[in-house]
């Protein structure tokens, strides 16, 4: 039945051409007149009539054409038996020309205003109604028409878009902007500088326009930081860098013109900015050109995990939470797992269970994937090797430095600090074995240095052995830095020693104890050609549930 | 439903069944006439697109390609797989065979094959790779080079070039963000060589989508409208050149002289011209071919010379460059004036399922392209794709070459023209420029409209030349020439040309 409505529909369509849009109203209405009649007074069937007077519709009557429109786009659930037949949705039957000169017909036929419906805003209401499958609730009608005739909520909206890298909303008052520019449909957007990935401001401001005295809640939604300021008070502060999530804020409005003010700033990654309103007239409104429902979650991908398989492990290079850039995670068979750090050369931790979600990774830009399971064991993280002069000298674990930040904007005297490979350094890239176990490479002054792991058990527990392979002449008082935790009490003569919450083994060197200003440290001093063994052992049998 | 049921008229929903029928009359009338028009020619005529499937859930993000010489293709992804593709060639007659060659590398975005290894250039190094055991897996994972900075920005992506004839692989990397560079060379051009050793050799690159070579094996890369980007653009990377965007000139400290001394900033306080700043930083070279922004695409990516000798159809020596957000490939003709490159893009084909990134086009004239549509959409649609490109044989009308002269330009064909619609009035010209400063992107500006006049059509009619009044240093000069005729009647497959005049020959 609805192809066949939609090819009538069409027809007539193509037998307008030419003629006026009332003509293509009438011609179009010529369907609608089945139940409501030629005269718009609803068409007998026998008592009852088979669909409403249009000259007594709130719809037709009303001051602004969209109640109409929505009528016709989505039909009226059927909620009594006043009436023979049901409004039903004719968006897919009419376009938007045909949708505007019905409207126009029966607003002028039958004691409506007449003013002009375009073709462009019946395009507009449907994609705002886009996401609607079932015909609206005549409360929801009541809302639509208070809400349409109470005109766009933000109106005279100026937007001003800073740059700077901020992890709190700035004083944007002190900045110069760097582009400016206005906002003609009242809608918050992003899309005003969908041009920019990272690093800038947008102060969003102008009327806000009150039509019912009530409660209003809003729903400020961002990524990174934002605020909503209204009358010169702060409604909603969300602020600080952070994944896209909803805070609201409550405030009673009287009926009348009031200011708005909303602050947002991006750091990298996602950028989103969305504001909707709430209160017992008007329903929910969406403020911006995303449509966010108060109290909706984050955006949170499905994990997306990486399991070994098949008795081999995976080596998986992203950006990774507590290392440098250069991380490289390892999922071993069994449910033991690390992230050796390519920018330190070094172990950065381990940990148990299941391995990697690379959801944040592989969606949208990729902001780096996250290791799962139970908790990181950091031993040691930092640059592995050291000539000390004296044991007081203190560990330095990165290589970084400093340079002046001179670029295209004012505040040439800033200096950022950066990662920069450490000269006696060098990352060689790793080796799989045949169960695709990485022993990852390096040289170290004149040392060429193999690290391997190997994951096992020992007396019940966990344990990770760790063999560094150093082969070369080590510079004088060369350390290799085994912990940067304090070592607990000896127990008995077990070799065994006691390093936060794990246990290690120290073979192929004698570790030297150090406490240099307040940081105690395991270290071993290096020579020459050697092999350490370091098993890193787990206190506490596993909690985790391990992955089949 | 069933129109000829006799209707009840009690019954409400057969009135529109009853009133209707010579209404659905009247539309299949008008619907017949719409049909019968003579066939155009089109872009699937002369080039096919043939789609591939990933195994299984993975995802081929692909950001590079590279033949192998058994003649498999080797593809990385943005995921950081890299797989190899046996009968990438035949698919889909004889199925293509998929293999992970490794995984997961940190989002590579070149690839190039040399003596036995697999060279990706991922975000925080150039690696070599083999299969030592031969089961189809690499076990190596050498870094080759990695002296440059990462600070954990998903922005600071490193696209590799393949191997030039020196044995270098051409690294561009991108800005921190859009306007920084935080870490060591962001917005530099780096060569990495076989033999690990860097060599800094360009600077004030932006966010590019690709570097590759040109057939005399010059590199250019791809740059991003943005910043110091009024449009996207084919840019030449002529060793010690800068190109523009001035915020990864605070590494000159680092560069110990490679390229010379830090250029002088450009003007911060201004919309500029390229053209003018030119004269004011000697090293500056002008984007090659400028691809303007939202007329033929948002984002240029990889970059393949035709070296097919024809294989491929009539381009052989010129140029393909990729365009992510429209799914299409463009075509560039490139000739010096004054030492410049510069030259004409074309419309090429476009179609393609996802944003097209990698591209690779073989000696043997297939051409093969892949990308993604995440963070940044595509109109293909698709998460991603790999798809090959393979010339049907038939020669489409089409300006071969557009070539700058003094007073004008000269057009070659790939086939006669119709003399008699080779007059003034089938072609029109539009030239603009754009700002040239630290605002993110710019409009066209200082538009004008040459006039345009055919000084001469050659006897052999696969030539014509033009005179253009006036000719703008420094503008892209839009041709159109759409009412142009071959022999057979039809119009040209693409009307528009788009050359950037850097220079204008003296003769």
């Amino acid at each position: 039945m609805k192809k066949l409505i939609a090819l009538l529909l069409l027809t007539s369509s193509a037998y307008a051409q030419g003629n006026k849009t009332l003509e293509l109203g009438k011609q179009t209405f010529a369907a609608c007149s089945l139940c409501h009649g030629a005269d718009g007074k609803g068409a007998k069937a026998g008592d009852i009539i088979m669909a409403p007077n249009l000259h007594e519709s709130a719809f037709v009557k009303s001051t602004e054409a969209e109640p109409l429109v929505a009528v016709i786009l989505k039909g009226i659930h059927k909620e009594d038996a006043k009436y023979l037949q049901q409004m039903v949705p004719l968006e897919a039957a009419l376009n938007d020309e045909q949708i505007a000169a019905v409207a126009a017909y029966v607003r002028k036929e039958f004691g409506g205003p007449t003013t002009v419906i375009k073709p462009n805003d019946v395009k507009n209401w449907r994609k705002e109604y886009k996401s609607r499958s079932v015909p609206w609730k005549r409360s929801e009608l009541a809302q639509i028409v208070a809400r349409a005739e109470a005109g766009q909520m933000l109106r005279n909206v100026s937007y001003a878009v800073y740059q700077g890298k901020w992890s709190k909303l700035p004083d944007f008052s002190t900045m110069e902007p760097i582009q400016r520019g206005e906002i003609k449909n009242g809608k918050i957007t992003l899309d005003v500088v969908k041009d920019l990935k990272d690093n800038f401001g947008v102060i969003y401001e102008g009327d806000l326009k009150i039509a019912h005295t009530d409660t209003y809640e809003f729903a400020l939604h961002s990524d990174d930081g934002s605020a909503l300021i209204i009358d010169g008070e702060n409604v909603i502060l969300h602020d600080g860098i952070h994944p896209g999530s909803v805070k609201t804020g409550k405030e009673k409005l009287e009926a009348g013109e009031h200011t708005f003010k909303i602050l947002y700033f991006e750091g990298s990654g996602q950028q989103e900015l969305g504001l909707s309103v709430k209160a017992k007239a008007i329903g929910e409104i969406a403020l911006s050109n995303r449509a966010l429902k108060a109290g909706k979650k984050a955006k949170v991908y499905p994990p997306i995990i990486l399991k070994p398989e098949n008795g081999e492990a995976i080596v998986h290079r992203a950006f990774l939470p507590n290392a440098k850039p250069r991380a490289i995670g390892v999922g071993y068979p069994g449910g033991i797992n690390l992230v050796w750090d390519a920018d330190v050369l070094n172990l950065a931790y381990m940990w148990r269970g299941e391995f990697m979600d690379t959801s944040p990774h592989w969606n949208a830009r990729g902001s780096g994937s996250k290791p799962v399971g139970g908790p990181k064991v950091e031993i040691a993280h930092g640059l592995p090797f050291q000539q000390l002069e004296s044991l007081d000298e203190t560990w330095v674990p990165f290589s970084e430095a400093k340079i002046k930040y001179e670029r295209d904007k004012p505040n040439p005297e800033k200096e950022i600090t950066f990662n920069i490979n450490h000269p006696d350094y060098q990352f060689h890239g790793y080796r799989l074995d045949k169960k695709r176990f990485p022993t990852f490479n390096y040289t170290y002054q004149d040392l060429e240095v193999a690290d391997t792991f190997t994951p096992g058990t020992s007396e019940g527990k966990d344990t990770i052995v760790r063999t560094i392979s150093i082969n070369g002449k080590a510079g004088e008082n060369t350390y290799f830095r085994i912990s940067d935790l304090a070592p607990g009490e000896p127990r008995g003569d077990s070799e065994w020693i006691q390093i936060g919450s794990m246990e290690i083994l120290i073979e192929g060197a004698d570790p030297t104890f150090r406490n240099t200003r307040g940081k105690k440290e395991v270290l071993a001093l290096i020579e020459g050609d050697s092999e350490i063994k370091v098993t890193y052992r787990w206190n506490e049998p596993r909690k985790t549930v391990e992955p089949k | 439903m069933n129109l000829a049921k006799p209707s009840n008229p009690n019954n409400p929903s057969n009135l529109y069944f009853t009133m209707n029928a010579k209404f659905i009359l009247s539309f299949l009338l008008i619907a017949c006439v719409a049909v019968g028009f003579a066939e155009q020619p089109k872009e699937s005529d002369y080039y096919t697109i043939t789609s591939f499937q990933a195994p299984g859930d993975h995802q081929a993000e692909v950001g590079g390609i590279a033949l192998m010489p058994d003649g498999k293709v080797a593809v990385c992804t943005r995921r950081g797989q890299i797989w190899t593709i046996d009968n990438a060639f035949t698919h889909p007659e004889k199925p293509a065979e998929w293999k992970v060659f490794a995984e997961y590398l940190h989002e590579p975005l070149g690839l190039a094959y040399k003596d036995g290894w697999l060279y990706a250039v991922q975000r925080p190094e150039v690696t070599r790779l083999k299969d030592e055991d031969g089961d189809g897996r690499a076990d190596i994972f050498e870094t080759l080079n990695d002296d440059w900075g990462i600070n954990g920005n998903y922005h600071e992506y490193t696209f590799g070039s393949r191997f030039d004839k020196d044995d270098n692989i051409w690294c561009v990397l991108c800005l921190t963000g859009s306007f920084t560079a935080d870490s060591l060379y962001r917005g530099w051009v780096l060569r990495v060589n076989k033999d690990g050793t860097m060599t800094p050799t360009a600077c004030g690159v932006r966010s590019p989508g690709g570097i590759g070579f040109n057939a005399e094996g010059d590199v250019f890369y791809t740059d991003n409208q943005g910043a110091w980007n009024g449009s996207s653009s084919l840019k030449w990377v002529k060793p010690g050149s800068f190109q523009g965007n001035p915020n990864g000139n605070i590494w000159f400290e680092y560069a110990d002289g490679a390229i010379g001394d830090r250029p002088p900033n450009p003007n911060f306080d201004i919309d500029d011209r390229i053209d003018k700043a030119r004269e004011q930083i000697p090293t500056f070279i002008p984007p090659a071919v400028v691809l303007p922004h939202k007329r033929v695409g948002n984002s240029p990516t990889g970059i393949e010379p035709d070296m097919s000798g024809g294989k491929f159809g009539p381009f052989a020596g010129q140029t393909f460059v990729g365009e992510q957000t429209l799914s299409r490939v463009h075509r560039v003709y490139l000739e010096q004036v004054n030492g410049i490159y510069q030259g004409a893009m074309f419309p090429f084909l476009e179609g393609f399922k996802s944003g097209n990134i990698g591209l690779l086009l073989t000696d043997d004239g297939v051409m093969f392209t892949g990308g993604s549509n995440r963070g940044w959409g595509a109109k293909g649609g698709q998460p991603y794709a790999f798809e090959r490109v393979n010339w049907t044989g038939k020669t489409p009308f089409e300006i071969h070459e557009m070539r700058a002269r003094k007073d004008g330009f000269e057009l070659t064909f790939t086939e006669p023209v119709d003399k008699a619609s080779a007059t003034d009035s089938s072609f029109s010209m539009e030239a603009f420029t754009y700002d040239y400063g630290k605002k993110y992107g710019s409009p066209e500006v200082d538009a004008l409209a040459p006039t345009v006049t055919v000084t001469s059509v050659a006897d052999d009619g696969k030539s014509i030349v033009l005179k253009v009044e006036p000719m703008t240093k420094g503008h892209v000069h839009a041709l159109k020439a759409s009412r142009l005729k071959n022999q057979s009647g039809n119009g040209l497959l693409h009307s528009e040309a788009y050359y950037t005049l850097n220079e204008i020959p003296e003769s």
